[in-house]
């Protein structure tokens, strides 16, 4: 309990030390102790793909723990697809599992020789030979891993083809459908030639006073399965923003060039409930149970089961490249949970291109003879196949849309909608002001998990922001006054989320009614007999995010990078609010808010007094001396 | 008597049962000690394994018990596994049970025990997967037991 | 229609009703395999019921989810679906 493994691969060797009290009071967990590990073990000229690079992987502080919900965990590296801060939290059953085993957390140093994966079991952790794993899908792997290992409660945490290939936007899975999605950390674990991380054991866990935590859980319980963001997500999961985002205007559609598809009613959660899901999985501990099983006939007529989909899938290939109809999206969904793809990556890359096919951009010469026509099924999974194969097109994109749109050339790079080289996800939040703020400036590039303000889209009354946020947020996402406030609410209690292992699907990000920061001390202090204040835990939340803001400034970042996509200030084209864009002038002045919110200078820089006030002043200083004399 | 019902199929693999069930019955938190386990064979395969005890009328593993150790309380009918009287490795009881009720708990086998009539993981099974039987239903709210169980 | 997944084995003869629970009011009513849908007496709420064999089915989602958080919108005060 409370160990950290560092794992040398090229060395096989393994040394595990006591996680520091001061290390957990000021960043607790999860995604909060791995962004100081990984501030500090690499720098801004570190390679993403060579074995300078670090893999961590952490547990959130209470993961695992007989709290609701308690199951997630984050990977995090040096991004190999933007190349700066490269973070992702996933769910499931394996954080647990790894705590059971012995450990909170991995740090994965240079690279093995020869293929391997970890199992980590009962305190040990051992090097065992996945060479034999090549060939397999995802879920071959994990149940070739439990099968091997003689135990059907081994929990796997595995790459694909995609990742062992190092395509640069790789993903690591677990069961059939959670992932570490975005950020390439698939493509730094295949680096580093470790193709999966089995986990089992049966540790006790220290609790701080059980019968606290138990009425802490039962409380939270309650709270949580009588709240209506519940009813939403314990029915539909991510595939009730579907419908939402279709009858409210803000789909997001063929490359975001249009804000409404107007494409035919199948694209609708009812109906994949209706005709395509079979079972609904949970993570650890979570009884929202928001993943779907489903089971799809195949155009060649075979039958398969796969895990999901999720919102990113059904909207990204659904709206932006135009299939609507889910035996295309479930066929693509699944192919990229089979080769360890990530979906957002994967739709916002096919979308691309098929807006550069499009417009003539690109032809049948560059993409290995496919023809990109928007909703082409044929297209869709011709551009997955050629990724993994690494030919045609694929053999540019496998690099990261980056290369390719350098090796395309002819403004390529104008067309593909991101922030900092990360793609934004596939609704078009232009109208929302403070997702857009969140979007721009997000510690990882455009991130709706880490900056986006959901209950803008509520309508909700300033007398409840204001109870929730403390200063009145408008009721109308249009307004840009106050956002800053909602904006960094979002982000703080988001890293708090991550940091604790807590998912954010149970939390006042997603709807007024489920747990907020009130609600995470309790469960702290119960836990652990660490007391916060909500001041103190929500400046937690804060601290992490600056440590993330200085990894992007070291890189070279600031307030030219804090800018939402060029197509949000053009209008939006459908719909009762046709007209919608980005204003420049009212968006620039919301930034400035921002950074005088959060105590950054003008420029997106944290300033000394900033860092201080959280104890950062040490990495404000090694960012400092590495932008050079003169700069701040 | 009180017996738990398994309705298998709705069972989502959360494991929140477990992990309450673990929590209550031990002051050090270990998931080992659930009295439950929730498992499934293959990844792909979206249906869990529920191994509980469901307090089986006609108990083989009771007849199979060679100490003592399993027997049936007088008053509630619950099956009782008494530690103290459980030898370490015979798992005759494990081995007699069709249903895998009896679970390592690190000192000796475990076994179910109904929480004393109010069982934590029926209270947090979303699903209801898991049910108390021979209960009336209240008019709202989640399964909970009656105050007498009824006659069979 | 909800698909039944009933395994063929199940299938023999009629088992008697099921006790659901309303997602959205807690109220408990019953539902007979192989009825898809069912409304809840206590707030009149349409959900999909899920069947797994002829004894265990269970709701799993409003009918239709625009309708459902059209109606909810305008139950709550201020206007607020959330």
């Amino acid at each position: 309990m409370n160990k950290l493994a560092t794992i040398d691969l090229d060395r096989r060797q393994v040394t595990v030390e006591e996680i520091a009290p001061d290390l957990r009071r000021r960043f607790l967990g999860g995604r909060g102790i791995n962004t100081h590990l990984l501030f500090h073990a690499v720098d801004e000229h570190t390679d993403p793909l060579g074995p300078g690079n670090v893999l961590l992987f952490g547990t959130g502080l209470l993961t695992g723990l007989p709290w609701v919900g308690a199951s997630r965990s984050s990977f995090s590296a040096k991004s190999p697809e933007t190349g700066h801060l490269g973070d992702s939290a996933g769910g499931g059953h394996f954080g647990a599992e790894v705590r059971f085993a012995g450990f909170d957390h991995l740090v994965l140093r240079n690279r093995a020789a020869e293929p391997v994966y970890l199992w980590v079991h009962d305190g040990q952790i051992e090097l065992r030979d996945a060479r034999h794993l090549e060939a397999l899908t995802l879920t071959d792997t994990q149940d070739a891993i439990k099968h091997e290992l003689g135990d059907t409660r081994v929990q796997v945490a595995a790459i694909g083809p995609a990742g062992r290939r190092c395509v640069r936007w790789a993903c690591i899975m677990h069961t059939m459908a959670d992932a570490w999605g975005r950020t390439g950390m698939g493509a730094v674990m295949g680096s580093k030639n470790v193709w999966a991380i089995a986990a089992r054991g049966g540790a006790t866990l220290p609790v701080a006073d059980p019968a606290a935590l138990a009425k802490v859980t039962r409380t939270h319980y309650e709270q949580i399965t009588r709240s209506k963001g519940f009813l939403a997500t314990s029915s539909y999961g991510t595939l009730v923003r579907l419908n939402n985002t279709r009858t409210q205007g803000y789909e997001g559609g063929f490359n975001h060039q249009r804000n409404m598809t107007e494409l035919p009613g199948e694209l609708d959660a009812d109906v994949f409930l209706d005709r395509y899901e079979i079972a609904k999985t949970a993570c650890f501990n979570c009884p929202t149970h928001c993943r779907h099983v489903h089971e799809v006939t195949l155009r060649d007529g075979t039958r398969r089961r796969g895990g999901g989909p999720e919102y990113g899938g059904a909207g990204g290939w659904g709206s932006q490249c135009g299939a609507a109809d889910w035996r295309t999206i479930l066929e693509a969904w699944d192919y990229c949970n089979d080769m360890g793809l990530d979906v957002l990556s994967a739709t916002a890359y096919t979308a691309w291109l098929m807006e550069l096919y499009e417009k003539g951009v690109i032809g049948e010469a560059d993409t290995g003879g496919l023809s990109l026509r928007w909703g082409d099924h044929d297209a869709i999974m011709g551009v997955l196949r050629q990724t993994v194969e690494r030919r045609g097109i694929g053999a540019l994109i496998a690099e990261g849309w980056m290369h390719a749109a350098r090796a395309i050339g002819r403004g390529a790079e104008r067309f593909f909608d991101h922030v900092k080289g990360l793609s934004i996800e596939c609704d078009d939040v232009r109208g929302h002001r403070a997702q857009v703020l969140g979007l721009a400036t997000s510690s990882r590039g455009a991130c709706h998990l880490r900056s986006r303000y959901t209950l803008e889209e509520f309508a909700l009354p300033s007398s409840v922001t204001e109870a929730l946020i403390g200063v009145p947020i408008p009721s109308d996402a249009a307004s840009y006054h106050n956002k800053e406030h909602a904006t960094v609410w979002t982000e703080n209690v988001c890293a708090l989320a991550d940091a604790l292992g807590a998912c954010k699907f149970l939390s006042k990000w997603l709807s007024t009614g489920l747990l907020g920061v009130d609600e995470f001390r309790d469960a702290v202090e119960a836990a652990t007999g660490m007391r916060f204040t909500t001041e103190e835990l929500v400046r937690v939340g804060d601290r992490i995010y600056n440590m993330e803001r200085l990894f992007l400034v070291r890189q070279g970042m600031s307030r030219k990078d804090d800018a939402p996509p060029a197509k949000f200030y053009e209008p939006w084209t459908h719909g009762p609010r046709a007209g919608t864009r980005v204003e420049r002038e009212p968006f620039e002045a919301l930034l400035d808010r921002y950074y005088a919110l959060r105590g950054w200078d003008g420029d997106g820089i944290p300033t000394p007094e900033a860092l201080r006030a959280l104890g950062l002043e040490r990495e404000g200083a090694l960012v400092a001396s590495a932008r050079g004399p003169g700069r701040c | 008597m009180l017996r738990l019902t398994v309705r298998k199929f709705q069972c989502t693999g959360c494991r929140f049962c477990e992990s309450v069930c673990a929590a209550g019955h031990a002051p050090a938190f270990s998931l080992g000690a659930a009295r439950l386990r929730i498992s499934q064979e293959t990844i792909t395969e979206p249906t869990f394994a529920v191994n509980v005890c469901r307090q089986c009328t006609v108990c083989l593993p009771l007849a199979a018990c060679p100490t003592g150790a399993l027997t049936r309380e007088a008053r509630t009918g619950v099956l009782r596994l008494d530690p103290a009287r459980c030898p370490a490795g015979c798992r005759l009881c494990a081995e007699a049970c069709h249903l895998g009720a009896f679970h390592d708990g690190g000192h000796g086998l475990i076994l179910c025990d109904l929480c004393g009539g109010d069982p934590e993981c029926v209270r947090v099974c979303y699903t209801e997967a898991l049910l108390l039987s021979e209960y009336q239903l209240p008019a709202r709210g989640p399964a909970r037991p009656a105050r007498e169980p009824s006659p069979r | 229609m909800a698909r039944d997944y009933t395994p063929k084995h199940a299938k023999v003869g009629a088992v008697g009703p099921v006790a659901l629970r309303c997602k959205a009011c807690t109220a408990r009513f019953e539902a007979t395999h192989p009825a898809a849908t069912a409304v809840c007496p206590g707030c009149g709420e349409a959900w999909r019921i899920r069947w797994f064999t002829p004894d265990s089915g269970m709701i799993i989602a409003p009918l239709d989810w625009t309708d459902y958080q059209a109606r909810a919108r305008s139950r709550a005060t201020g206007g607020s679906g959330q």
